[in-house]
């Protein structure tokens, strides 16, 4: 089959590859319909995600159709279309029996290599490097899907693949960002990054309650793209002071909870620091960007004296994805605006350049396996 | 991460323990020489001799008291048999699979005399080891406890113990999500060893792996 590698930093190339095959009793084979190119992604291309090895396929965010299945998948019958949670989760340990597909003991296959770095391994993620389990990523023709009875949720017919597509990432990750702000009516939720993530953030706070949302972003498009479809507040972070502003729109209390929906910046933490420093006394911080190590200059001091809270980590997928697509059926959120190109996997590094510079009003990107090139 | 990379941060390196890697009865021979070669650079009356048999001496003496040898450490070498090294995990899993789980070591024992090779090794001929069990930190976990009480001689404590935790690992994964995770990669690389895991996990008796 073919399917799109990591070659070394800032390099991925369409390959022939093996065909996936079903390894253990809880595999499901999936057909790739699409495959979206997610933010995080984009740390593994440049090497910021260590542990990647030359060859290993990358993506995380898709949807496909069951091909095949292991003996023990139950709820799946081959020819389902399903959209794929990143996060794998065997839905039987201590933490997935709370919920928390992310933290699972048992879908890690490299353990001992996060272990050494984390203290605990998390849970393995698809196309995410060898320290998160080596799995193979979805930027392919095939994917084995592990646990998959828990992993897949079967796609309504009526709903189309672009709009089924960020359910398997981006729609979740905002949706739990904005979950664990714990937001109360009359709340003010600021949100960092207008990207996939941060749009649905956006959208997400709304529903669960929020009274207003700020997003913050420095591409005029992304905040326009915000602004048609919620009546969300913007700064644009070239333009104004990001700090004054919020303390401004607030009333000088600061938001009640602040989403980074941005992550990590080489070895800085811009974003969090900003975050952190504007978010009201005793509010909440909510992280759902991705950092790989240790950061510089973190403000413990502020975060501590002010009582801040802190929420973060990996998205628990499948705790939201019936939820969201029950939200998507009834018309309360489309995410199916986000996806701005679809292109062949032989247009790969096209992709990822146009992804990571953000050109051509690119949200997001995903690739259509069976495409043939169209970009020249 | 190794121990021996200076690049660790403040929290990993306060997380790795400081492993002993001299034997005792090398401790207590470097003791002696240590202070043999002190004495006799306190006795020496040019300087070039006095300073490296004091050199020598204290290096010696500092393993000797540490337990901890530079060279080997870098090597990946011990002489210390720190047999046996334990370990523990916790299975999780509903009320009725830890029950289940209690009343099947004799299953566990069974498991791991046919088990698959773990980092080459083959469970219970080229090691031994031992199992006990007790109730785990929550009410429905149970702690399972291995003693490794036998390795080949070229295996370091570090190995043997990764191994050890590997082992737990995979039995902690084979009862509470019923199988082990592999990564794409590694099927590539392994597939006669998960061809193994798959058929000893077939063979497993029906009422250790039932929900």
């Amino acid at each position: 089959m073919k399917a799109l590698c990591w070659n070394g930093a800032g390099s991925v190339t369409c390959e022939k590859v093996p065909d996936p095959t079903l390894i253990n009793p809880h595999d499901a084979i999936v057909r790739v319909i699409l495959s979206s190119i997610n933010g995080a992604d984009l740390y593994l291309l440049d090497g910021q995600i260590p542990s990647s090895k030359r060859g290993d396929i990358v993506g995380r965010e898709f949807i496909g159709e069951i091909v095949d299945k292991g003996r023990d998948v139950t709820k799946l019958k081959v020819g389902d279309r399903v959209v794929v949670s990143s996060v794998i989760g065997c839905g039987q340990c201590f933490h997935c029996a709370g919920g928390d597909f992310s933290l699972c003991d048992n879908t890690n296959a490299n353990e001992a290599e996060l272990d050494s770095v984390f203290g605990f391994a998390t849970s393995g993620i698809f196309g995410y490097s060898q320290a998160f389990g080596g799995y193979a990523g979805s930027h392919a023709q095939y994917v084995r899907v592990p646990f998959a009875d828990l992993g897949c949720t079967p796609i309504p017919e009526l709903l189309s693949h672009e709009s089924a597509l960020f359910v398997s990432d981006a729609f979740p990750t905002g949706f739990m960002a904005a979950d664990m702000c714990e937001i109360q009516p009359g709340h003010v939720v600021a949100v960092w990054g207008a990207g996939g993530v941060g749009q649905m953030a956006i959208q997400s706070a709304f529903h669960l309650g929020a009274d207003r949302v700020i997003v913050i972003d420095k591409i005029p498009e992304r905040l326009k793209a915000a602004q048609l479809r919620s009546p969300v507040e913007v700064l644009n972070c070239n333009e104004v002071n990001v700090h004054e502003a919020l303390k401004e729109l607030t009333a000088g209390r600061g938001p009640d909870a602040c989403i980074d929906a941005v992550g990590m910046n080489g070895k800085a933490a811009d974003v969090l620091q900003q975050s952190i420093l504007s978010c009201r006394k005793g509010g909440t911080i909510s992280v759902v960007g991705v950092y790989g190590g240790n950061i510089d200059h973190f403000p413990m001091g502020a975060a501590m004296n002010k009582g801040l809270r802190f929420r973060m980590g990996q998205v628990h997928g499948a705790r939201y994805n019936s939820r969201l697509i029950k939200m998507i059926e009834t018309g309360e959120v489309d995410p199916s605006y986000l996806l701005t190109h679809t292109l062949s996997l032989r247009e790969g590094a096209e992709a990822y350049k146009m992804f990571k510079a953000k050109s051509d009003n690119c949200l997001r990107v995903a690739f259509d396996p069976w495409l043939e090139p169209t970009l020249h | 991460m190794a121990d021996n990379d200076d690049r660790r941060t403040l929290p990993q390196r306060a997380l790795a323990k400081p492993e002993m890697n001299v034997a005792p009865l090398e401790r207590g021979a470097s003791f002696a020489a240590g202070f043999t070669l002190s004495a006799l650079a306190a006795l020496s009356r040019s300087l070039l001799p006095r300073l490296a048999l004091g050199t020598v001496g204290l290096a010696l003496l500092k393993r000797a008291i540490t337990g901890q040898s530079r060279i080997y450490k870098t090597i990946g070498y011990s002489t210390r048999l720190a047999l046996p090294i334990e370990s523990s995990i916790t299975v999780t899993s509903a009320q009725q699979r830890t029950v289940t789980i209690r009343a099947s070591m004799p299953e566990i024992e069974l498991f791991l005399q046919d088990p698959p090779r773990i980092q080459g090794y083959q469970v219970g001929r080229d090691l031994l080891l031992d199992f006990s069990m007790r109730p785990g930190p929550t009410t429905t976990g149970t702690e399972l406890q291995a003693r490794l009480t036998q390795r080949p001689p070229e295996m370091t404590s570090a190995q043997a113990e990764r191994l050890l935790r590997e082992t737990l690992r995979t039995i902690k994964q084979l009862v509470e999500a019923g199988e082990v995770a592999v990564g794409q990669p590694k099927i590539q690389q392994h597939e006669p060893q998960l061809k193994m895991q798959s058929d000893a996990l077939s063979n497993a008796p029906s009422d250790w792996l039932a929900p």
